[in-house]
């Protein structure tokens, strides 16, 4: 029987989706190298098979850093999937940076840098490649058909997309003005299959989520029954006073969600509470179950202060498969009822 | 670059601590710290603070760092912590804030990427040109 398949891999503080097409052709949503290996490199995971799209879901490094290595040297990408218009206004924003003169502005400098590389390495990469269609999201396309699987963009919509191409291109003409969240760039893939559907948030904010319920209703989609909860359950990306994502999922079968942390300080506890109460939950990270380093290193005696910390990883891997009829079946991960971790 | 009334302090009873003899003078600064802004979010900053040439990352509550006029993502600050005596002869830990540089001294630094990407850099503007996209 064909099924789709569906891996979300741990990487501490990244996230790395992979589709498994009922052909057995690929997408990868995301992907970033996990440092405990508790998974295998991305080329050892997509080897041998077609990759129908790698797509980096917004711009930010812990989504994309393992796409480098997928688009330089997997012989079968077909298409590139992105959220970033305008690459070169895009570009010359990111190689530079607003600093201050002080004694550790090369400091500030260097993180920026970080990411610059990051994204010259992906979009070079990119650029050296043959034979790869380049799919740039937003809301108001048309689905793309793989394998029978449909695959919606519900967000961003054109006219947040072209707030960003104005921003950039004031910025390359000298203009000091600030950025939108780079976040509010995140991609929102509804992955429909017969009468299931899989929701990926990637890092989409409460504003992206507004539009995408319409776009839901517009195109009568099913409710989801698996969620990728969007921007590590961090409060600024549900609506809490009209239709919030969890209003995309479905009440019976109890949708499942997945949750990657990224960080000590995610998810948001009352976004984790009412995750609880509406999704079954799987999580590769989370921060309430603990974190991993020292609390505070520099001894600074303030309430509240504390460092910056890796989430302690829950699930290696959450692997969910779903049927023509739209059983799913959990093939990898414990859900939180389960976990040891005991969380409320 | 900076006016100096654009501090705030941020006072915390000190723990563990016994009372000393007096000396001349009631503030005495035990360390300073530089760093900067990463990344406003909400009732926390992120911050750096740089040690030992490295950044060591932190959250700090947000009031203490916009009360000193530290706003802007980049923005260099010192913060002292300091013990004061009390009038009960017991000892406090406080910290004090000071931009460096204020939101109007900020300048456009371009990244000095390697060569290697300078040429990548190239390729993807050549590929990725205006019309393209």
């Amino acid at each position: 029987m064909e099924k789709l398949r569906i891996d979300f891999y741990e990487s501490g503080d990244g996230e790395t989706t992979i589709i498994t097409f009922p052909q057995g052709g690929l997408g990868i949503v995301d992907a970033h190298p996990s440092p405990s290996q508790s998974r295998s490199d991305i080329l050892s995971l997509c080897a041998g098979k077609t990759v129908h799209f790698a797509c980096l879901t917004h711009p930010h490094a812990d989504h994309g850093v393992d796409l480098i290595p997928l688009l330089e040297s997997h012989p079968d990408v077909r298409s590139f999937w992105h959220s970033a218009s305008s690459l070169d206004a895009f570009f010359f924003w990111i190689t530079e940076t607003t600093n201050y003169p002080s004694a550790v502005q090369n400091f500030a400098r260097d993180m920026r840098k970080g990411w610059a590389e990051f994204l010259t390495d992906l979009y070079g990469a990119l650029a050296r490649r043959e034979n790869i269609q380049y799919h740039l999201l937003q809301s108001n396309q048309q689905p793309v058909s793989i394998d029978g699987v449909e695959i919606h963009c519900l967000g961003p919509d054109e006219a947040l997309r072209n707030k960003f191409e104005r921003v950039y291109r004031r910025r390359a003409s000298g203009e000091r003005t600030g950025l939108p969240d780079p976040n509010l760039l995140s991609v929102v893939l509804a992955v429909q299959w017969k009468s299931s559907l899989v929701l990926l948030g990637s890092d989409a904010l409460k504003e992206t989520w507004d539009s995408a319920y319409n776009h839901h209703r517009r195109r009568k989609l099913p409710k989801a029954i698996l969620l990728k909860v969007p921007h590590h359950g961090a409060r600024n990306a549900m609506n809490w006073q009209r239709t919030s994502y969890l209003d995309f999922c479905s009440r019976n079968p109890k949708a499942k969600s997945v949750l990657f942390a990224g960080d000590a300080e995610h998810p948001e506890e009352e976004v984790y509470r009412k995750l609880r109460e509406r999704t079954d939950v799987f999580c590769l990270t989370n921060g309430l179950a603990g974190a991993v380093g020292e609390v505070n290193p520099l001894g600074i005696n303030m309430p509240t202060a504390r460092a910056v910390r890796r989430p302690r990883i829950c699930n290696p891997v959450v692997s969910i498969e779903i049927d023509p009829h739209s059983n799913l079946n959990v093939l990898a991960g414990i859900n939180c009822t389960a976990c040891p971790a005991h969380l409320p | 670059m900076v006016s100096q009334d654009q501090t705030t302090e941020r006072v915390v009873p000190a723990t563990h601590r016994k009372p000393r003899k007096e000396q001349g003078s009631s503030r005495r600064v035990l360390r300073r710290l530089k760093g900067f802004l990463v990344e406003n979010r909400g009732r926390d900053c992120k911050v750096a603070f740089i040690e030992k040439d490295s950044p060591i990352f932190y959250y700090l509550p947000s009031n203490a760092l916009h009360q000193a006029g530290i706003t802007a993502e980049n923005q260099p600050f010192e913060m002292d912590e300091f013990e004061s005596k009390n009038s009960d002869g017991s000892f406090s830990t406080g910290y004090t804030f000071r931009p460096l540089a204020n939101p109007t001294d900020a300048f456009s630094d371009p990244l000095d990427l390697d060569e290697k990407r300078r040429e990548k850099l190239k390729v993807i503007l050549k590929r990725f040109g205006k019309a393209k996209n």
